[in-house]
C-alpha cells in the first residue's frame, strides 16, 4: 500500500494520508459534495480493487442507503428501519435497532437513505414520521419524537443531517397532500425548536415581499422555457375563493437531506412537488415553494431566498436530488461560492449561493420530449423525462478541482393523463397517473458537466435507467452503480469503465468511502429499488486494495 | 413477460373477442367486454385486466375501473384464467382474489390471503404481466390489488362466480367513467 500512496502522490499531486477519513454525514460533509481527497486508489490502480467484505442485512425491500462511518464504526440504515452498527475493519456485526413502526404510507418503497451521528447518539428518521436517538455503543433508545402525523400520509424517508445542536430534516408525504416542511430539532432531547413550512400560508410575506403561495404567476422556467400556463384562469379560481385553503394540502415535501454551509450556517434544500401532483387545477397560482431550492437560516428556520425552478409544476418535474456546495465560475468568470443541483427536468443548475440567482443551467443530461405541454383532456401526452426525471433522488458528486459534477440519470418515455379527485385524508393524491408506454426503451446515464460553462463533458450510458447517486475521488475516479447489480469505476475526466464489481443485486445507492488502517475504502449499499423494479436484496459490500 | 408478450396478449384478446364472444351488449349496463373471452364447452373464460389502463383513480385501476364501479359474473366451477398487465410508470400491481371487505379493508396483501385456490398474482412491475389459473366457486368476492396502500385506495373490483349464469358479463354500477369496454 506504501508503494502506491507514494505513486499516488506523485501523478496526482494530492496529499494521500494515513489518518482516518470519516464519512459522518449522508453526503460526506455537510456541503454534500461526495468527494474523497484521497488518491490512493486511482485510474492507474483501480483494477486491483477488490472486495474486503460484505455485510447482510437480511432486509429486502428498497435500499437506497449511502453508510456513515465514525470512529471505526459503520452506520446503516435499512428499508423499514432496522439500524445496524458494523466494525467498519471487517463488517462484523455491533448491534441492531429495530424501530417498531406505527402506522406507515409512503408512495416509493420503504426506503431510508441513512442515519446522522454526534456525540454519542446515533439519529434515523422513520417511515412512521419519527426521529429516533439510538446510543452509539450499545444500540439502545436514548429518545424519540414524533415529527408529524403519518396516518395523513407524513413519513420519512430521508436521512437527518446534525449541525452543532441541531437535527435538521425535511418531510416525504406530498403524494398524500400533506403540508411539507423542514424542522430542526435539539440534538439532546429532541425537542422541536423551529418549523419551515415549504408552503407559505396567505399572509406570509415572502423574501421578495409576495404574500402566500400564489407567487408572481411565472410564465417561464428558468426565464426560456413556456409553461404553457392559462394565466388569466388561474387569477379567475383563485378570485372565486374555492380553492383559498388549497395551500393546506399544497404539497412541497422535502424529502432528501439538507445541505449545509458551515461558514454561514444557512440551509439549503430541495422543495419536491406541489399536490396534487399533475391535477393543476385544484391549486391555482406558482405554488410556492414547491420544485424550488431554498436557503433557511439554520439558527431560526427563518427563508433567506427561494428560486422557483417549475412553478404551478403539473408534470412531476420536482426537486429532489440535495443541494452541492462547491466553487464555479460566475458570469463574470470569476469564481464563487455556489449551490448546485440537478432537477428531475434532467438540467443542472448553478446558483449564486448568496442570493439564490441562477447563474447557469447546463445542457441537458436527458431526451426532452413534449417537455412543459399540458395533455390532452380525455387522452394525455407522451413526455419525458418520465415521471422519475431526469435526475431522481440520485445525489451527485462533485471534483473540486475541476469543477465538474456527476449525474445519475433516467430516460424513461411515459404517457400522462389527468384526472382530478378530492383529497381525502392519507389517500393518493396525484390528480392522474403516469403510464409506460409498451416497446418504448428505456435506459439511463451518467453524465459528467462543467459546472463554469453548463457543457456536458461525457456520458456513460446503460441499459437501464439509473437511481443511486456517485462518488468522486481525488484519483480521478467516479464511482456508482446500475441496477443490473454492477457496481463500477469511471475515469472521471473520460467517462470511460474501469472497473467493475457484481454485487448480486441492484446498486442503487449512493456509495462512500472512508480511510481505515491507513487504507481508503469504499462502500456500498446492493439492495435494488422499488421506484424502478430493480432486483432486490440486502448486501453492504466494502472495497479497497490490500497491498 | 415484457413487452411482446403484452402485445401478443392484447393481440390475442382483440381476436378472441371479435371471433368469439362478440362483444353484444345485452342491457345498456350489462355487457360482454372486448377483455373477457370464453368458451362454454370447455368451460373456461380469459380475462385480461390493465392496471393504470388510464388515470382514473389515480391509475389505481384495471382497465380503468374501481371500487364499485362493476361486477364481473362469471359461471360456478369454470376455470378462469386470469392475465393482469401493469402499464402504471409510478407503482407495482398486482391481483388477490379475497372475500368483500365490509369494514377495514387491508393495507396490504399476499397470496397467502387469496380465498380460492391459487387465485393471485406477485407484484408486477411496468410493462410486466403475469397470470393466474382457477376454479370458480360460488360466491362473492373481490379482485384486490395487494400491494400496500393500493386497495385501501380503491384498487379493487367486485368479482362473483355465479351457479345460475351460463356466460360471462360485465354489469357497470357507476356510470360516466372512462374505462375499458
Amino acid at each position: 500500500m506504501k508503494k502506491y500512496l507514494l505513486i499516488a502522490s506523485l501523478l496526482f499531486n494530492t496529499p494521500v494520508s494515513a489518518e482516518p477519513l470519516e464519512w459522518p454525514s449522508y453526503g460526506g460533509d455537510l456541503g454534500q459534495s461526495r468527494y474523497v481527497n484521497d488518491a490512493s486508489i486511482n485510474t492507474e490502480n483501480v483494477s486491483h480493487l477488490k472486495l474486503k467484505w460484505m455485510f447482510q442485512t437480511g432486509i429486502v425491500g428498497s435500499f437506497e442507503n449511502t453508510p456513515i462511518v465514525k470512529d471505526g464504526v459503520m452506520y446503516v440504515t435499512t428499508p423499514y428501519n432496522h439500524l445496524y452498527a458494523l466494525n467498519a475493519r471487517n463488517g462484523e456485526r455491533l448491534w441492531r435497532y429495530k424501530h417498531k413502526l406505527g402506522t406507515t404510507i409512503y408512495c416509493c418503497g420503504p426506503n431510508s437513505k441513512g442515519a446522522a451521528i454526534a456525540g454519542n447518539l446515533v439519529i434515523m428518521a422513520t417511515l412512521d414520521a419519527m426521529l429516533v436517538a439510538i446510543d452509539k455503543d450499545t444500540g439502545k433508545l436514548v429518545w424519540e419524537t414524533t415529527i408529524a402525523d403519518s396516518e395523513q400520509g407524513y413519513s420519512e424517508t430521508g436521512a437527518p443531517i446534525i449541525y452543532q445542536d441541531k437535527i435538521i430534516i425535511g418531510v416525504a408525504g406530498a403524494e398524500y397532500g400533506i403540508r411539507g416542511f423542514i424542522s430542526a430539532y435539539d440534538l439532546k432531547t429532541g425537542a422541536l425548536l423551529w418549523r419551515w413550512h415549504t408552503i407559505p400560508e396567505p399572509d406570509q410575506v415572502q423574501p421578495d415581499g409576495t404574500k402566500g403561495w400564489t407567487g408572481i404567476f411565472t410564465e417561464k422556467a428558468d426565464g426560456i422555457n413556456d409553461l404553457h400556463r392559462d394565466i388569466a384562469a388561474e387569477k379567475a379560481a383563485i378570485a372565486s375563493g374555492e380553492f383559498d385553503n388549497a395551500w393546506e394540502h399544497g404539497g412541497g415535501s422535502s424529502w432528501m437531506p439538507v445541505t449545509i454551509d458551515t461558514a454561514t450556517g444557512h440551509i439549503y434544500a430541495t422543495i419536491g412537488n406541489p399536490a396534487p401532483d399533475l391535477d393543476g387545477s385544484l391549486r391555482p397560482g406558482d405554488n410556492r415553494w414547491s420544485a424550488s431550492m431554498v436557503s433557511l437560516d439554520s439558527q431560526t428556520g427563518k427563508m433567506i431566498w427561494g428560486y422557483q425552478y417549475l412553478p404551478h409544476d403539473v408534470w412531476d418535474l420536482d426537486a429532489a436530488s440535495p443541494p452541492i456546495l462547491t466553487t464555479a465560475k460566475d458570469k463574470q468568470d470569476k469564481d464563487i461560492a455556489v449551490a448546485v443541483h440537478a432537477g428531475k427536468t434532467g438540467w443542472v443548475y448553478v446558483h449564486d449561493r448568496k442570493t439564490g440567482d441562477l447563474i447557469r443551467r447546463s445542457d441537458p443530461m436527458v431526451e426532452h420530449k413534449n417537455l412543459f405541454v399540458k395533455p390532452t383532456p380525455g387522452k394525455g401526452t407522451e413526455m419525458l423525462p418520465g415521471a422519475n426525471g431526469g435526475v431522481n433522488w440520485s445525489p451527485g458528486a462533485v471534483d473540486p478541482r475541476t469543477h465538474h459534477v456527476f449525474y445519475s440519470n433516467l430516460h424513461q418515455p411515459m404517457h400522462y393523463e389527468v384526472r382530478s379527485v378530492p383529497w381525502r385524508k392519507g389517500r393518493l393524491w396525484l390528480g392522474g397517473a403516469f403510464k409506460v408506454i409498451p416497446g418504448e426503451k428505456q435506459s439511463g446515464n451518467v453524465s459528467a458537466v462543467n459546472l463554469d460553462s453548463g457543457k456536458i463533458n461525457w456520458q456513460y450510458t446503460t441499459d437501464q435507467p439509473m437511481i443511486g447517486g456517485t462518488l468522486a475521488t481525488a484519483g480521478n475516479l467516479l464511482f456508482s452503480g446500475e441496477s443490473n447489480g454492477y457496481f463500477f469505476a469511471l475515469d472521471s475526466r473520460t467517462g470511460k469503465k474501469l472497473w467493475q464489481f457484481q454485487a448480486g443485486a441492484g446498486v442503487n445507492a449512493a456509495p462512500m468511502a472512508y480511510r481505515i488502517d491507513g487504507k481508503l475504502h469504499i462502500a456500498v449499499a446492493a439492495g435494488g429499488n422499488a421506484q424502478i423494479n430493480a432486483p432486490r436484496g440486502g448486501t453492504v459490500a466494502v472495497f479497497t486494495i490490500e497491498k | 413477460m415484457k413487452n411482446n408478450s403484452i402485445v401478443r396478449n392484447i393481440l390475442f384478446i382483440f381476436v378472441v373477442s371479435t371471433t368469439s364472444s362478440c362483444s353484444s351488449l345485452i342491457k345498456p349496463n350489462v355487457f360482454e367486454p372486448s377483455w373477457i373471452s370464453y368458451n362454454k364447452e370447455k368451460k373456461q373464460v380469459n380475462i385480461e385486466l390493465v392496471a393504470a389502463w388510464n388515470a382514473n383513480n389515480n391509475g389505481y385501476n384495471f382497465n380503468g375501473y374501481f371500487q364499485d364501479d362493476i361486477t364481473i359474473t362469471v359461471p360456478a366451477d369454470w376455470l378462469v384464467n386470469m392475465t393482469l398487465i401493469n402499464l402504471d410508470g409510478n407503482a407495482p400491481h398486482s391481483i388477490v382474489i379475497t372475500e368483500p371487505y365490509t369494514d377495514d379493508i387491508p393495507d396490504e396483501l399476499t397470496g397467502e390471503f387469496a380465498v380460492l385456490h391459487r387465485a393471485y398474482t406477485d407484484s408486477i412491475y411496468a410493462n410486466e404481466s403475469a397470470e393466474m389459473k382457477f376454479k370458480a366457486k360460488a360466491g362473492d368476492y373481490w379482485l384486490f390489488c395487494g400491494v400496500k396502500g393500493h386497495g385501501i385506495n380503491g384498487m379493487w373490483s367486485m368479482f362473483k362466480v355465479d351457479k345460475n349464469i351460463s356466460n360471462p358479463f360485465v354489469k357497470i354500477l357507476q356510470t360516466g367513467k372512462q374505462i375499458r369496454r
